[in-house]
């Protein structure tokens, strides 16, 4: 049995090959709705021929041996999932999307581009100051974040807010972390580090500002239905057509050196308005509105 | 007398009632009771697994997070808050997902309760929350994770004695309604009963024979409905008794009245029969002294005539000679005829007296018994009508005999047989009206049946049904009042059937009577 499922899904894989060749492989970690509002951005941006792999549609796939039989021009990550099928995928340039670990030391590589997940510091620290926080804490994992702090660090310091910060090796560090921060920080800036930040502790960061009435800023307008204040999030079709750029650029030869892991430039700004008027923080702007920025 | 009340009580059909009604309400109590106690302890039993696995819940949420941290000290201090809050909880065991105990909860370590009831849950992550790349590219998170479990110990020591106090208590409450209820049971049907006692007292009293007694009706029930159908029908039997006692009071009157009515038919009967035996004595008596003087007439007569005839010669020549001559005041030629015919009279009529007197003596001395067998049917009519012209009146009445000419001779006593004929006869001319039309009397030789048949038809009024249904009985008769004795056709059935012969009366109202005698001849009879 097990061996009938392989011989299918090796024939799925490898009959479309008999196909005329194509431009770029695309390796979608799974189906769904932002996913498929990076690519039609990215679609929207660059128009070549392209082959689309599921990684939740096949049991195994081989990412490395399609992309010798087919022989690509660009192999284009959406997700984490994807970015470590492309993992052993040397030569072919890759630009990796909507993965948190593309800044991981262990996901570099030479061939390896993208846009990252974390929205540049300063628009984050806009809205902090927006609501009259001066202190803002924020907790990390040096594997993770450094990279970012040092800019968040620097943009603080031009902004003059004070980061409180706290690093964590564990998620099980992060309670006392938090509780280490209360009457000492008048926001908590959550990071998109999936060890500062995992479902089991993110009960502790709506705990914590709720019981110190302190707003909570978000990456992600998933949490503002619980609890916190403000969110910015990715504007995904942007996110696309930042990276149809960066695979037009490859593709018309420049090198991936010369493009470097890039930043979303441009954010959504979405706000929960029941929180905000319990933790009476007023806001200059009332309407959501974009942010953009700019690397 | 405790016996005596005791099958009384058996045999009560307001015991019987209350019994059952008092048995049946203690079971359906009892069942009661029973269903609500046991509904009662699940109740409390599910209500205490409820809000044990509530309270294990709500603490496996208060304490995910510091669990998840592994914060012994946080969570010893959650648990001390809320065994503070909920006293009923009597130990809490958390473990990390390693099955680890981190914290041992235990609220006096050294008397744990003996009712325990024990809970044990899962602590899981908040499902709600979801990871940073879900949270940023839209991903479904992974099932609940679990990070540790949770058991939870109440002290349900008052449950216990919860039930056991709701037990006595509805046990108790259940005890006085019964008694309650029977009571009320024993007033009601002491109330609804109260008819029937009533009725039944009357009806004893009626079974006794007291009809006069009127049972009370109290209410319009179906014992007050039967008492006053018994009452109508006791006041039935008592009129109907009355009835009864006035009839037979009646009845003993009138039989008194016909008694002494028949005593007197009797008694004339009597004096008629104790006459006719007196009449034939009588009859014999005279045939005796009639008999010798007729004897010497006859005598007399005979040698008178056979002296005329020896002295006719001589006067005859005497006459011729000298001529006629006197004799006896008329002459001789005319006297000679006349003497003959006196003698041949004298000769005639003594013989028929002797004969009458024969018969008289004959029949008044019982003769009538002796059977010959060489009776002849039609000899025995002819003398009947002889007999019965020579006793009297029977005016205008016409007696036609249609006889046939060579009839059998028969085996029988020639005088009982005219007794028959005689009584048929009499009878026959006695119901003609006005005294006048035809009696036929015909004997005639029946082939089929080979007997001689005497028919007496008369034009008389009828016998009526009832009486023809009658006539063989003695002392009946329609002419009681004129005479007769009721005893003619007992006798004459009697003699026919001692003839072994058989008697028919066919009779229409107003047209006549029709009397058929049959009687065997010798060759149908052994």
């Amino acid at each position: 049995m097990r061996y009938f499922i392989h011989l299918i899904a090796i024939l799925a894989l490898f009959l479309p090959t008999l196909a005329e060749a194509y431009d770029v492989l695309i390796v979608q970690s799974s189906r769904n709705s932002a996913y498929e509002e990076v690519l039609k951005g990215f679609r929207n941006t660059l128009r070549s021929s392209e082959r689309l792999i599921v990684l939740t549609d096949y049991a195994e796939a081989d990412i490395v041996r399609i992309v010798r039989e087919d022989q690509p021009r660009l192999v284009l990550a959406l997700g984490d999932r994807a970015l470590k099928a492309t993992k052993n995928v040397r030569q072919t340039p890759i630009i990796a999307m909507m993965a948190l670990g593309i800044h991981d030391k262990s996901s570099a590589r030479t061939n390896l581009t993208g846009v990252g997940m974390y929205i540049a510091p300063r628009p984050y620290l806009n809205l902090c100051q927006n609501m009259n926080a001066k202190r803002v804490g924020v907790i990390y994992n040096a594997a993770k974040s450094e990279w970012y702090l040092r800019q968040a660090r620097q943009e603080a310091r031009r902004q003059n807010i004070e980061l409180v910060l706290r690093e964590v090796s564990s998620p099980k560090e992060t309670l006392s972390q938090l509780s280490s921060m209360a009457g000492v920080v008048d926001a908590v800036w959550m990071l998109p580090d999936s060890v500062a930040i995992t479902r089991e502790t993110l009960e502790a960061y709506m705990r914590f500002s709720h019981e110190n009435r302190i707003p909570l800023v978000s990456f992600a307008d998933a949490y503002l239905g619980l609890g916190a204040a403000a969110a910015l999030e990715l504007d995904r079709l942007d996110l696309g057509r930042q990276a149809g750029e960066m695979a037009s650029a490859l593709l018309n030869g420049t090198s991936v050196s010369k493009l470097p892991l890039s930043q979303p430039r441009r954010a959504v700004y979405k706000t929960n308005r029941s929180v905000l008027k319990n933790l009476g923080v007023i806001l200059d702007q009332t309407e959501t509105i974009n942010i953009s920025s700019s690397e | 007398m405790r016996l005596s009340y005791l099958k009384y009580l058996q045999t009560s059909f307001r015991f019987k009632l209350f019994a059952i009604f008092t048995v049946l309400t203690l079971l359906i109590t009892l069942i009661f009771s029973v269903v609500y106690i046991r509904s009662e302890i699940d109740s409390q039993k599910t209500r205490a697994e409820q809000r044990a696995s509530l309270l294990a819940t709500h603490l496996a949420g208060n304490i995910s997070l510091p669990l998840f941290a592994e914060n012994r000290a946080i969570m010893k201090q959650i648990l001390k808050e809320q065994a503070a809050l909920y006293p009923d909880i009597s130990a809490i065991t958390i473990r990390n997902e390693d099955k680890r105990i981190l914290v041992d909860f235990v609220r006096t370590p050294t008397t744990r309760p003996k009712n325990e009831l024990t809970k044990l849950v899962d602590v899981i992550s908040n499902p709600l929350g979801v990871s940073p790349e879900d949270a940023m590219t839209g991903d479904s998170s992974p099932p609940i994770a679990i990070i540790g479990s949770m058991q939870l110990s109440l002290d349900i020591s008052d449950m216990t004695v919860k039930i056991r106090e709701l037990t006595y208590k509805s046990l108790v409450i259940a005890f006085f309604f019964w008694l309650v209820v029977a009571v009320l049971s024993y007033l009601v049907l002491q109330k609804v009963t109260q008819s029937f006692k009533t009725f039944l007292e009357g009806l004893e009293t009626i079974k006794a024979g007291n009809y006069s007694i009127t049972i009370p009706v109290e209410r319009n029930d179906e014992p007050g409905r039967a008492a006053a159908a018994v009452n109508g029908l006791a006041a039935a039997l008592r009129s109907r008794d009355e009835e009864n006692s006035r009839l037979q009071e009646e009845l003993v009157n009138a039989l008194k009245m016909e008694v002494q009515e028949e005593k007197k038919q009797l008694m004339a009967k009597l004096i008629q029969t104790n006459r006719m035996t007196f009449l034939g004595l009588l009859a014999a008596s005279m045939a005796h002294e009639i008999n010798n003087p007729n004897g010497s007439i006859r005598l007399a007569g005979l040698y008178l005539s056979r002296a005329w005839l020896d002295a006719l010669p001589l006067l005859k020549r005497n006459a011729d000679e000298e001529g006629d001559f006197s004799l006896g005041g008329i002459p001789f030629s005319k006297a000679n005829r006349e003497i003959t015919s006196c003698c041949a009279t004298i000769e005639r009529n003594t013989e028929l007296i002797s004969k009458v007197v024969h018969d008289l003596r004959s029949y008044s001395l019982g003769e009538r018994y002796e059977f010959n067998s060489d009776v002849n049917v039609n000899q025995v009519i002819y003398n009947a009508i002889s007999t019965v012209r020579a006793y009297g009146r029977h005016g205008d009445m016409q007696v036609s005999v249609e006889s046939q000419a060579d009839l059998p001779l028969i085996y029988g006593s020639r005088h009982q047989l005219e007794q028959v004929v005689i009584n048929l006869l009499l009878n026959a001319l006695q119901a003609m009206p006005n005294v006048t039309g035809t009696v036929t009397i015909t004997s005639s030789l029946n082939q089929e049946s080979d007997k001689v048949d005497i028919t007496i038809s008369d034009q008389g009024s009828g016998i009526a049904p009832n009486d023809l249904e009658r006539l063989f009985e003695p002392f009946y008769s329609t002419r009681l009042d004129k005479g007769g004795s009721g005893l003619g056709l007992f006798v004459t059935n009697f003699l026919v059937s001692q003839h072994h012969g058989t008697l028919d009366f066919s009779s229409e109202l107003g047209k006549g009577t029709t009397v058929k005698v049959s009687l065997p001849t010798p060759t149908s009879h052994p």
